[in-house]
């Protein structure tokens, strides 16, 4: 199972769902699933996510065996 | 940019196609013989249904051109199209199982009823396709893909 701190990082820098989709270019639909654990993206969408946040990807996801 | 709502292009192609049926009974003005069916005495208003699916044709590639759909909405897409490719193949079997049984094992010439109600379980069929992918998507939109 994929798990992912999207919620978090996005909360400590005070963006809405709706800013952080306009900066990687999807809807706020698909920002909602991938915080809620509903999606999981693609290997670029990750990355350019990582990228906005200044993170890695393995700090942005975690795999778990559930 | 501003994301285009997939789910309103979908919805409005379904509405438009549930007006196949509609046009398409609309078009047939038949001749009766003791309360059936004997004759189609002529075709009528079949520009209705060719407006209808050159506009669900028109919608199909708006949003295709616009390409603004994002990777979850083009799964999500992907998905209810695999569910009712699955549905329409059992559609067609039914359809051409029915065609064999109104024409092969009928004693007689194909008649005209046949061929008519033939072409509205087609046309049925197509529009139950078009809402459902819609309703499958609209699912899948708001439930996620997991």
């Amino acid at each position: 199972m994929l798990v992912t701190k999207i919620r978090q990082y996005r909360e400590e820098r005070g963006m809405k769902q709706s800013e952080l989709a306009e900066a990687i270019g999807v809807r706020r639909e698909t920002i909602v699933h991938l915080e809620n654990g509903r999606y999981n993206p693609s290997l670029k969408m990750a990355m350019d996510i990582a990228k906005l946040f200044g993170v890695t990807v393995e700090e942005l996801f975690e795999f778990t065996d559930d | 940019m501003k994301k285009l709502s997939v789910s309103a292009y979908l919805l409005l192609q379904a509405a438009v196609s549930l007006l196949l049926p509609v046009f398409y009974f609309l078009s047939f003005r038949v001749s009766r013989t003791d309360g059936m069916i004997s004759s189609i005495v002529n075709v009528r208003f079949s520009w209705l249904i060719g407006a209808a699916v050159t506009a669900i044709a028109v919608l199909s590639l708006i949003r295709l051109r616009r390409e603004r759909l994002d990777e979850f909405a083009r799964a999500a897409v992907a998905k209810a199209d695999t569910i009712c490719f699955r549905l329409s193949m059992a559609a067609v079997f039914a359809s051409l199982l029915y065609l064999f049984c109104a024409t092969v094992l009928r004693d007689g010439p194909v008649m005209t009823a046949d061929v008519i109600v033939y072409g509205g379980i087609v046309v049925c069929c197509v529009t139950a396709l078009l809402v459902l992918r819609a309703v499958i998507f609209c699912v899948i939109d708001r439930k996620g893909l997991m």
